[in-house]
């Protein structure tokens, strides 16, 4: 709880503006340090998230099942799939040096802030109105004090590894000539006192067994399949309207402020599996391929933010000290990588259970749990 | 079935929730090259802004046997400020960003410890540029670690170098005294009158029927010589009338060229006041 108020809050220094609506044209003077601003907010936000976004979308593309595939069509699986990386988390990358982000004189951080799995308090982040002409910090000519707001940086999670871990049913149809069709979807609301959160994955895969058309045997121990998959995700976030976003001080307010935050990934692959069965128990297989994926970080809604009009009333007349940004947040990362990895399947009657490792990007463990119905001859 | 699925979460739950030592406050330990020291001998570190106007609470270097180390414990509202000054007045005062981007950070987070180094000394004694004239500006002398300094305008003279100290054209920016904080370029400076006149002319604006009002102050153009001084929503009038040249400085007075409110060029001289914050 305390860590999404964090969040709230940073995410209005982030919110500054990136595009002005209607009345910008007399806030050109302003104009330079809010977009550095916007740029401040979105790189420490990509850098907070990098380990979890660049991996989430490969990690959510794993633990598709090797071993044999149903000779016959109408076989049905269902399955329960469970898969996140595991990062290794070091000094290298525990915390995000701020240095190292994107810099503007208006804003003031201390010179480390934790990663997204770092166990440690964000710290603040001081935001400075500068004069236009001389990029100096104004202050309040009454008392000299800075015409500032400070913002929470986000705390860490403090975890062992990183992880990015989801579960997921699957479903699975034989087409015939070692073919299989399978597909997951996971469509869920939340509703908590921060908010509302909507997440959903979908994708499918298709594998077909390769070796049946470079032999005779009706069922050899060693098989080469070909998988191809895709899989997407949504995650919405919707805080809350009076604890996100929302801040007041002597100098600017935010009331009226609407944001919903939004993860997507989409992960392509194509696999080769090479499986061989040690009994009617066991089967190994070790994998191989490319996989890509692409993961956009944004925003929905608008974020209004307004400065005490006597403060910058030689460019504002009174109806004009509120300034309205959309699409406060965007960042995008785009990636192709080899992976490969191996796993064991257990078969008991009809009931499978599957255990995978793969490397993409980082270390992937799966688990899967099927269960075969309609198990017409395998 | 039931099994399997819970070795499943488990493993999340292993993955998701075992903590790791939390690490708010870190032990920082900055390494400055020793060769810092043979053109600036004043070299300290501070936790915060406030602290380094004050000139409070200062970091003094640990040891100097192989680089200067200096070592503080410093939680995530730390934000180091350094302090470095030549024995010219030339300090780093403005250039606290661009020292920033020049430190190499090293984290142990078993030990809750990060090594700060400055490896490129070139570039750190480059980065050192702030005119002298803002140590002249705020502190009595280069030794003192912080506050500020009043100043009047002493004399006042016209092109041709007569003397208009008392010419009603001069009066009004005549009567103001300035105190300026330390802080380098945004740092914060006071305007007030001397005796407790009332501020007139152009100034009315500034002062908004207050006794006294804050504003920022600056050092711009190449030679940082230019003075602004600025203040939020102020008119173009004000804005010129608060912007001098600054000819000539040292701890105990200033030269300044300035125009009043019909446009004319004065030279003035400011002096320190002698009751000092």
């Amino acid at each position: 709880m305390k860590n999404k108020s964090q969040s709230c809050f940073f995410l209005s220094l982030l919110s500054l503006l990136f595009f002005y609506k209607s009345n910008a044209q007399t806030l050109q003077d302003y104009e330079t340090q809010i977009r550095d601003l916007a740029g401040f907010g979105n790189s420490y936000f990509a850098a907070y998230t990098n380990l979890f976004s660049s991996n989430f979308g490969f990690s959510l593309n794993q633990g598709w099942p090797g071993g044999k595939i149903p000779e016959k069509a109408g076989h049905i699986s269902i399955s329960l799939v469970g898969t996140s990386s595991l990062i290794p988390i070091d000094n290298n990358n525990r915390f995000i040096e701020t240095n190292e982000l994107y810099q503007t004189s208006g804003i003031q951080v201390a010179p480390l802030t934790p990663g997204i799995f770092t166990d440690a308090e964000g710290g603040v982040a001081h935001f400075f109105l500068l004069d236009p002409s001389t990029n100096n910090r104004l202050v309040d000519p009454r008392d000299g004090a800075y015409i500032s707001a400070d913002f929470n940086m986000l705390k860490g999670l403090g975890t062992r590894f990183g992880v990015t871990p989801f579960i997921i049913p699957q479903i699975g149809l034989s087409l015939g000539r070692r073919t299989e069709v399978m597909l997951r979807v996971l469509p869920f609301n939340i509703n908590f006192d921060d908010g509302d959160m909507r997440v959903s994955a979908l994708g499918g895969a298709i594998r077909h067994d390769l070796s049946q058309w470079f032999t005779t045997e009706e069922d050899p121990a060693f098989s080469v399949q070909l998988l191809l998959s895709y899989m997407q995700n949504e995650v919405h976030f919707k805080p809350n309207g009076d604890q996100f976003l929302t801040f007041s001080n002597a100098f600017f307010n935010t009331a009226g402020t609407n944001i919903e935050l939004s993860h997507q990934t989409h992960t392509q692959q194509a696999l080769l599996f090479f499986n061989y069965r040690l009994s009617k128990i066991v089967e190994l297989y070790v994998h191989g391929g490319a996989v890509h994926q692409k993961s956009d970080l944004g925003s929905d809604g608008l974020f209004q933010f307004t400065i005490d009009n006597q403060y910058i009333n030689e460019v504002l007349t009174e109806e004009q000290s509120s300034l309205t940004v959309s699409d406060v947040f965007h960042s995008r990362l785009e990636k192709t990588v080899p992976t490969g990895g191996a796993g064991i399947q257990f078969s008991f009657g009809s009931f499978q259970a599957e255990a995978q490792y793969s490397y993409a990007n980082t270390h992937i463990g799966s688990l899967g749990l099927r269960v075969n119905l309609f198990k017409n001859e395998m | 079935m039931k099994n399997s699925i819970g070795i499943l979460i488990l493993l999340f739950l292993f993955c998701g929730c075992e903590k790791n030592q939390k690490c708010d406050t870190l032990r920082y330990t900055f390494h400055l090259p020793s060769q810092l020291l043979a053109d600036y001998p004043y070299v300290k570190l501070y936790q915060n802004q406030e602290d380094f106007y004050q000139g409070v609470n200062a970091i003094t270097v640990e040891d100097s046997t192989n680089g200067l180390t200096f070592s503080t414990m410093g939680n995530n509202q730390f934000t180091p400020i350094w302090d470095i000054r030549r024995a010219d007045g030339t300090s780093s005062w403005s250039d606290q960003q661009a020292l920033a981007q020049l430190a190499d950070h090293q984290v142990f987070f078993e030990e809750c410890s990060v090594d700060v180094h400055y490896t490129d000394a070139d570039a750190l004694l480059q980065a050192i540029s702030s005119s002298p004239i803002y140590t002249h500006l705020a502190l009595p002398g280069l030794d003192q670690d912080g506050g500020s300094k009043t100043w009047e305008i002493s004399r006042i003279f016209d092109e041709d170098s007569v003397e208009v100290t008392e010419r009603p054209e001069w009066i009004c920016i005549k009567s103001l005294v300035f105190t300026f904080y330390k802080g380098g370029k945004g740092g914060k400076i006071k305007i007030g009158t001397n005796n407790g006149q009332s501020p007139c002319g152009v100034y009315e604006e500034l002062f908004n029927g207050m006794s006294e009002a804050y504003a920022t102050y600056s050092l711009e153009g190449e030679d940082q010589r230019e003075l602004r001084i600025t203040a939020p929503a102020i008119s173009d009038a004000l804005k010129e009338q608060l912007t001098f040249h600054i000819a000539s400085s040292s701890y105990e007075q200033l030269a300044i060229s300035l125009t009043n409110a019909d446009g004319q060029i004065g030279y003035a001289t400011l002096t320190p006041l002698q009751d000092e914050e």
